[in-house]
């Protein structure tokens, strides 16, 4: 399918989850979720992994909604709406996650230059994919980094980097002894300058 | 075999250099997103991203900043793993932290004209501390403005879990990644000239 048609198929379903956010409009529209899972030859679970980050969010959302102060302590009217809004951003998502997963950057690029045109489009479809480029060379100094923290460190956390970050998961299959915590294997000290023959 | 003709307009390096420090601006946001810290009042945890919007408008201005914001999301929703957390697609900019992700181009335009006093661009490092201060500050209240309103459409909350829930308890948060684009500002580690 042509990345113009699919990105028009995204926009279109997501507002059609907008308008519809009932209960029977979710449904139909989870039928369409699927078919286009199904069309990217994804699995639905596999992609629900793509959700982990947001779902603090689609959870405490309706919990936090629905809390009340007193009894019955927990009122479901309260909570349909945000549980409501989190259905339908599962599914945008699970869409998305279709799009993304079926479609190479640089055909993305070209559907940008096409739905943006002139130079404003030109200028978009170069960043878009100079960032994908800068990306991954940062991504790779920022694991430099956490290992010279490491190394100065230990395993004091100082910050954390998502597992998706190149060598985050590179240290898992070490064993324990290897990981942080170690001195230096050698420390500079000052060299006095001094003549050979004074 | 056939052939094609087609017209190519001159670009001039001065627009190939932004173009180029938009796109790496937008790749650092991105890298940003994958710096978490935890936070203790929130069931999410806080990324560097608004650092790499601070640091957009004081480096590259107000016209500049906002495209590299522009490209930032327009990466991510073609697929770029830069949102939370290294997610991407439409569907980020569509669910509860929408808001925060979409405020981006008009927080770094702010945090630039109020930085560089207007679209022309003087070096950063010699603005004042309460321009520099004042600037990021504004960026901030776009950022957290819209992103409550985006827990309001995009998640359904009310308006005093979106306040309180999705603004007030980043701020502490904000207020350290503001000191720590003022110490990278001031250091004469990076240049934007």
């Amino acid at each position: 399918m042509d990345p113009r048609s699919k990105l028009a198929a995204q926009a279109a379903f997501a507002l059609a989850a907008f308008v519809h956010t009932t209960p029977r409009g979710l449904l139909a529209l989870t039928g369409v979720a699927a078919l286009a899972l199904a069309a990217a030859r994804l699995s639905p679970l596999a992609s629900l992994a793509d959700l982990r980050v947001l779902a603090p969010f689609l959870v405490a959302l309706p919990l936090l909604e629905g809390l009340t102060l007193g009894p019955p302590w927990f009122s479901l009217a309260a909570a349909r709406g945000p549980a409501l809004a989190s259905y339908r951003t599962l599914l945008v998502v699970l869409v998305s996650v279709a799009y993304v997963r079926s479609t190479p950057v640089r055909e993305s690029r070209a559907a940008v230059q096409w739905l943006v045109p002139g130079r404003p489009g030109r200028v978009l479809g170069v960043g878009v994919a100079l960032a994908f480029r800068n990306l991954a060379v940062l991504r790779a100094d920022l694991t430099r980094s956490r290992r010279a923290l490491r190394a100065r460190l230990g395993d004091r956390p100082v910050f954390r980097l998502e597992p998706h970050a190149p060598g985050a998961r590179g240290d898992a299959g070490r064993p324990p002894g290897a990981r942080g915590g170690r001195r230096p294997a050698r420390v500079d000290r000052p060299v006095s300058r001094r003549p050979e023959n004074a | 075999m056939s052939t094609e003709n087609q017209d190519v307009d001159l670009v001039g390096d001065r627009t190939v250099e932004n173009v180029v420090r938009a796109s790496l601006l937008a790749a650092l946001t991105g890298a940003f997103a994958y710096v978490v810290f935890p936070h203790p009042l929130s069931p999410t945890e806080v990324t560097l991203q608004v650092l790499g919007v601070y640091l957009a408008g004081i480096m590259l201005g107000p016209l500049w900043g906002g495209v590299a914001m522009v490209v930032y999301l327009a990466a991510g929703a073609l697929g770029a793993p830069v949102f939370l957390g290294g997610s991407s697609g439409i569907g980020a900019l569509l669910g509860p932290t929408g808001g925060y992700l979409l405020s981006y181009p008009l927080a770094a335009a702010v945090v630039g004209a109020v930085v560089h006093g207007g679209p022309t661009l003087r070096d950063p490092a010699e603005a004042g501390l309460v321009r520099l201060v004042g600037g990021m500050a504004l960026g901030t209240l776009v950022v957290y403005a819209l992103g409550a309103a985006g827990l309001l459409v995009f998640g359904g909350s009310d308006i005093e879990t979106a306040v309180v829930g999705g603004a007030l308890v980043f701020l502490p948060a904000e207020a350290l990644k503001a000191a720590a684009a003022v110490g990278i500002v001031r250091s004469d580690a990076i240049a934007a000239r």
